[in-house]
C-alpha cells in the first residue's frame, strides 16, 4: 500500500470528507467500469457503485492502518455484485437477456483514445467475448487484466490463494482466446 | 479520459504482472476504453455516501442486544398465551 492510501485511509477513518473525496476522485471511474462489465446491466452497476461507496462511508471508521483501500473497495464491490447475481437468478426477465449492456454504453459514447486506437471492431469482440465468460473468469480477468491489480492483491479481493487465483486466471486467459476464435468463426 | 498509463501509475508494480504485460490478449483487456458512471448516477452516490461519511454502522453488541430484547418480548407474550389458555381448561 502506498503513503497516499495510508493517509486517505486515516482522513476515513476520522470521517474527514476531504479524504473521502480524494479516494472517490481515485477509484469511481474504475469501480463503475469494474461492476458495469462484472453483471452485465447498467442499472445493476449504479446500484452497485451506489452500494458501494455509501458502504465505505459508513465502515470507513473500522479501516485498520494496514488496510489496503484498493482492495477493500474492490472488495465490496466484487461481493455486493456477487449478491446481486444471486438474486438475478430468480429474474426470468433477465435470464432471457444475453447481450451486455457494456456494449451499449460503448456505442452511446464517443470513442475514446483507446476505442480509435484499438479498432471499434476489437473492442467489441473483446467486450462480447469478455461478457461470455463465467463470473469467477470474468472477475479474474477484470481485476488482473483492465485493472492492473497485482495477482496477490486480486487474490485477496476473490477469496482465494495466491497460486488458485494464478490458475484461475491463466484458465481464463484460455477462455477468452477461445471465445474470440468463436467469434471470428460466426461472422 | 484516463489512459492506461494512467491506471498503471496508481497501483504498485508487481513482477508477477510480467505475465500480464507480456500476453498481447490480456494486453489487449488494458486497452479497453474506461467506463466512466453517467454524471447523474455518480453525482447520486457521492452525495448519498457524503451524507452517510461519519455515520457509524451499529455495532454487533447492540444489534445482538436488540434481538435479544425482542426475544425476550415474545417469550413473555407466549408465556402470558399458555397460561392464559392454560385458565381457560380449568
Amino acid at each position: 500500500m502506498d503513503d497516499d492510501d495510508r493517509a486517505l485511509t486515516n482522513g476515513l477513518r476520522q470521517g474527514h470528507p476531504s479524504a473521502f473525496e480524494a479516494v472517490y476522485d481515485r477509484y469511481h471511474a474504475r469501480l463503475y467500469g469494474f461492476l458495469l462489465r462484472l453483471s452485465g446491466d447498467r442499472e445493476a452497476a449504479a446500484d452497485l457503485f451506489q452500494e458501494t461507496w455509501e458502504k465505505l462511508a459508513i465502515h470507513a471508521s473500522r479501516l485498520r492502518d494496514d488496510s489496503d483501500l484498493g482492495a477493500w473497495i474492490f472488495t465490496v464491490a466484487r461481493n455486493a455484485s456477487r449478491n446481486h447475481r444471486r438474486f438475478r437468478a430468480l429474474d426470468l426477465a433477465r435470464l432471457a437477456r444475453t447481450e451486455s449492456d457494456v456494449l451499449d454504453v460503448l456505442a452511446s459514447r464517443a470513442p475514446s483514445p483507446e476505442t480509435v486506437a484499438q479498432g471499434r471492431e476489437d473492442v467489441v469482440r473483446l467486450e462480447r467475448a469478455l461478457a461470455a465468460l463465467s463470473f469467477s473468469y470474468r472477475e479474474a480477468l477484470l481485476l488482473v487484466a483492465v485493472e492492473g491489480m497485482a495477482q496477490d492483491r486480486a487474490a485477496e479481493v476473490v477469496g482465494v490463494s495466491h497460486a488458485a487465483f494464478r490458475q484461475r486466471v491463466s484458465r481464463a486467459r484460455d477462455e477468452l482466446a477461445r471465445k474470440l476464435e468463436d467469434n471470428r468463426g460466426d461472422r | 479520459m484516463t489512459t492506461r498509463n494512467d491506471r498503471q501509475d496508481s497501483l504498485p508494480p508487481h513482477d508477477e504482472d510480467a505475465l500480464t504485460k507480456d500476453d498481447p490478449l490480456l494486453a489487449s483487456l488494458a486497452e479497453l476504453p474506461r467506463l466512466e458512471a453517467p454524471a447523474r448516477t455518480s453525482r447520486r452516490a457521492h452525495r448519498r455516501a457524503i451524507a452517510q461519511l461519519g455515520a457509524r454502522a451499529p455495532s454487533v453488541v447492540w444489534i445482538t442486544l436488540a434481538h435479544a430484547a425482542i426475544a425476550i418480548v415474545c417469550l413473555g407474550y407466549l408465556v402470558k398465551l399458555v397460561l392464559a389458555a392454560g385458565a381457560l381448561y380449568r
